[in-house]
């Protein structure tokens, strides 16, 4: 039995019963226990897993009801509450805290019967596009450990690259999913906004971000979305997307598609053997049949201005809510007059966390708010009304996942903007809304590269179709760690 | 130009005491130099993105009693109460 399946495999080696569930846990446990050491996906590890998978092989056995997911073990990033295990956000503000209930994804999954296997690291509150800024620790890429493995959901991409779970829940505010996707050789979907409930994400900037499936491959990234998806009455922002089979017609191909490559996304400051690979992939989708045009998205220029501006505020205002008095640290109240105990307390937060707070007070202050807030706010509008147009010639726009390839842990840690910049090629999906996903093409001197497609909102099908027939012509190999 | 006094009373308004003021101060300067673009940009259309919330699928307002006793997990406990720093 080989931990390197898909989930779609796992299921059928259940069903066909030449695997059990307790054997496949448990031998996953043993591979997080071997690797953890040199990659540091998780922040903690389920330690009933073992027994869950005996009680789904139990209910198997009596051919008791059971959910679709088999006992399939998958991680969730640590900013999505999870009932009884600790969510920290990466963060010592959080470090024991132990959510009193599930996010509307974890309690979808659980009632399928998946199995929780832990908890992945992120940078703190999600804030980051390495996962260097975790207060446990960075978590490094397989590919090659002393390269950082993206951000923020690292742990998440991580966990399902390194072959410690079969697949993993992230969150994308600017790329979040996306970008570990690229650097860890995985596919990482971002939803439509409100296709995906956020109810139990802990919340970073609630009007851009949600929670999406990272997989082995784009059947199971459907697989996963088929559940997590739909209406929720504890989210009012969720979408009513009529619970359509998304890994129906996956292979339906791209034959007459007519597919966008967005210039501004190829140019300047593309890495040379990122921009070689993109442009293999655009010849390999006319090969299948697509027809491939160049298009501008010309606002997108302004896109990582708007989204620090706009991301950035809304942070400083959620993140206010941790005054560490009625959860938090061990940090004593004597001594301390009510804002001082705070204000200290929140001196604990990480580098990166405490610069975007600064940055959101900044933009938000008297006299600034016109400059910057407004304007990003109106950026964000017209780089909605562009995508619009765009997708009124085309079906699908395509441009790579991340502008470089993975780079060495610590190499840009004290370089805020330059990290800010890695986000160019996601962010516009966030600020408009729209759906995108990342798929594993090649691989450049051992490091993964990772194409991207955008789609209209709610059009995750069409989306998924063209990942799947891209992803179906790579042959990438086995991961190294 | 961002100053020592503007990142620290940034600082105070956030609530973090800033243990090193100076390494904010240029990179945020730095920062708020690159969004100066936005400041520059025209953009004719007053157009905002908005998201329309129907008020007709709302949830019922029930009372949901937890399963567990939430006062136990609390950090800072007196009795029945949540204890907090001294406001005065």
């Amino acid at each position: 039995m080989s931990l390197g399946i898909s989930a779609t495999q796992y299921l059928q080696q259940i069903k066909d019963g030449s695997t059990s569930v307790e054997e496949y846990v448990a031998k996953t446990l043993e591979r997080i226990e071997k690797v953890e050491k040199k990659v540091h996906a998780f922040i903690s590890v389920n330690e009933n897993a073992l027994t869950q998978a005996k009680q789904v092989d139990k209910k198997l056995k009596a051919k008791e009801k059971i959910g679709s997911y088999l006992g399939m073990p998958i991680s969730i990033k640590d900013n999505i509450c999870t009932k009884g295990m600790k969510t920290t956000c990466a963060s010592k503000l959080l470090e024991d805290f132990v959510a009193p209930y599930d996010a509307t994804v974890v309690s979808r999954l659980k009632s399928e019967d998946a199995i929780i296997i832990g908890k992945a690291n992120l940078d703190e509150f999600a804030m980051g596009s390495t996962t260097e800024f975790s207060y446990f620790g960075p978590t490094r890429n397989p590919w090659n450990t002393d390269y950082v493995p993206g951000g923020s959901s690292g742990g998440s991409g991580v966990s399902v690259s390194a072959l410690e779970c079969l697949a993993s829940l992230g969150s994308d505010t600017g790329g979040s999913v996306r970008s570990p996707a690229s650097f860890c050789s995985v596919v990482g979907l971002k939803p439509t906004y409100g296709l995906v409930s956020r109810y139990g994400l802990v919340s970073y900037a609630n009007s851009i971000e949600q929670i999406g499936p990272l997989a082995r491959t784009v059947e199971d990234a459907a697989f996963i979305l088929n559940i997590i998806s739909g209406r929720d009455p504890h989210d009012n922002t969720t979408l009513d997307n009529g619970t359509p089979d998304y890994t129906k017609d996956l292979d339906a191909g791209i034959s007459g598609k007519k597919i966008g490559i967005i210039s501004e996304m190829i140019g300047d400051g593309v890495d040379k053997d990122v921009a070689a690979a993109t442009n293999r992939a655009v010849s390999k989708l006319q090969r299948l049949g697509a027809e491939c045009i160049p298009i501008s998205i010309n606002s997108a220029v302004h896109s990582v201005a708007a989204y620090y501006t706009i991301a950035s505020a809304e942070a400083s205002s959620n993140l206010a809510r941790y005054d560490n008095i009625r959860y938090g640290y061990n940090f004593d109240l004597e001594g301390y007059e009510f804002n001082a105990y705070i204000s200290k307390a929140r001196g604990s937060f990480g580098p990166e966390v405490t610069r975007r707070m600064l940055l959101g007070a900044f933009v938000l202050s008297a006299g600034y708010y016109g400059k910057y807030y407004l304007k990003a706010q109106k950026v964000r509008s017209l780089i909605k009304s562009q995508l619009d147009e765009a997708f009124k010639k085309v079906d699908l726009l395509v441009a790579p996942t991340m502008p470089i390839l993975p780079f060495k842990i610590g190499e840009k840690v004290d370089d805020p903007l330059t990290l800010y910049l890695l986000d160019i090629n996601t962010i516009i999906a966030n600020l408009a809304g729209i759906p995108a996903i990342s798929v594993p093409y090649e691989l450049s001197h051992g490091l993964p590269i990772g194409i991207q497609f955008f789609a209209n909102t709610m059009q995750e099908k069409l989306l998924l179709q063209a990942a799947y027939a891209l992803h179906k012509t790579t042959n990438l190999p086995a991961v190294p760690v | 130009m961002v100053k020592r006094e503007e990142i620290e009373r940034l600082g105070d308004l956030i609530k973090i005491e800033l243990k090193n003021p100076e390494k904010y101060v240029k990179q945020v300067e730095q920062i708020i130099n690159y969004f100066e673009s936005l400041d520059k940009l025209e953009i004719s259309s007053d157009t905002i993105l908005t998201q329309e919330l129907t008020l007709e699928k709302l949830r019922e307002d029930k009372y949901i009693p937890y399963d567990e006793k939430l006062v136990e997990k609390l950090k800072h406990t007196k009795e029945n109460f949540v204890k907090a720093p001294k406001m005065i």
